[in-house]
């Protein structure tokens, strides 16, 4: 299926967009019942699976790309261009757009392709381009200089300090860009080291 | 011998472009460096613009621990100073440096230093400089 047929398939819909954070064990996504976006090493996640997946690192592809293909092989998974070579089932791609989200966000290009910083802000554009008005977030921890950590233990193959001010920007610039046009993104993930005026809190109680 | 061009260029016209000759790589080794010389001219000239261009796309975490230079001799950094790559870059996406010095005398050679990391970084870039030469 293109990237392009997916637009407003699920238009005024809520969709669970699920982290890989430490704290993903106090929000499990089974406890949510809405369309679910996994991402990077989701897989791990025993007993459940997303709607869709995405994965944007080429070390991602490298070191855990066998088992995302075999495992998810039943779902879309939405990677850009420059994984073309990842072999599997039910890949959709779309173009990695050369710009920065610094700039704005510019969702009329979304046509073109996605810009991002990081995985979550790829989902989040994804959720939008089909058409979802609720973006609730779980497994999102962003614990400073602790990059390694996941709800499964540590992938030694990530740093530490990630670039986590090129994270905060974009999502500011994306939570900006989509109330504007009537979608709300909400991060109900527990104990979230992400400040309330970058993504707007929730209780993940009112939305099970 | 007649002008082959015989026109003034202005503006933009009068720029100089240069980059480097081969795109480096951002893991070719922790702390391994590689220089290229870019040019050297018998006139004087402003330094204007100086910009990594990605050629491969960089991941979400990890360039960031690479940097490129630029000075006037190998491995120095009087014109820009070690500026760090940028993760999640997609290709053609770029990384403007700031320009410490911006004045070159005539018979100056720019040099360019690229230094890497270990792990298995995907990305790669070349550095493209502009040149004016002094009115």
């Amino acid at each position: 299926m293109n990237y392009l047929a997916f637009r407003d398939i699920h238009k005024g819909e809520t969709a669970l967009l699920v982290g890989n954070g430490t704290n993903l064990s106090l929000t499990p996504p089974f406890l949510f019942n809405y369309p679910a976006f996994g991402m990077n090493t989701i897989h791990k996640h025993e007993g459940w699976k997303p709607k869709y997946y995405t994965g944007v690192d080429n070390r991602l592809m490298r070191e855990f790309g066998k088992d995302i293909a075999e495992k998810y092989k039943d779902i879309y998974k939405f990677i850009p261009s420059g994984l073309r070579d990842w072999k599997g089932e039910n890949f959709v791609i779309f173009n990695h757009l050369a710009k920065d989200l610094q700039d704005g966000w510019k969702p009329e290009t979304l046509k073109d392709g996605i810009t991002y910083h990081n995985v979550m802000h790829v989902a989040m554009q994804l959720a939008y381009w089909m058409g979802f008005t609720t973006l609730l977030m779980i497994g999102v921890h962003h614990k400073p200089d602790d990059g390694q950590s996941h709800f499964w233990g540590k992938d030694a193959g990530m740093p530490n300090q990630v670039p986590i001010m090129d994270w905060i920007n974009g999502y500011k610039t994306l939570v900006s860009g989509m109330k504007e046009r009537g979608v709300t993104v909400l991060n109900i993930s527990e104990r979230t080291y992400l400040a309330e005026d970058v993504i707007p809190r929730g209780k993940w109680k009112d939305w099970i | 011998m007649a002008n082959k061009f015989p026109y003034i260029g202005r503006g933009n016209q009068r720029l100089i472009h240069l980059t480097t000759p081969a795109a480096y790589n951002v893991d070719n080794g922790a702390g391994t460096t590689v220089d290229y010389q870019l040019g050297n001219f018998p006139f004087d000239c402003y330094l204007m613009d100086v910009r990594a261009i990605y050629s491969e796309a960089t991941d979400t975490t990890g360039a960031a621990s690479a940097n490129f230079k630029l000075g006037v001799a190998a491995g120095g950094a009087t014109l820009v100073a070690a500026t760090a790559l940028e993760a999640s870059k997609a290709i053609g996406a770029t990384t403007t440096a700031t320009i410490a010095v911006d004045y070159l005398p005539a018979n100056t050679t720019l040099w360019v230093r690229h230094t890497g990391v270990a792990s298995t970084e995907v990305g790669q870039y070349f550095v493209h400089v502009l040149l004016l030469p002094k009115p």
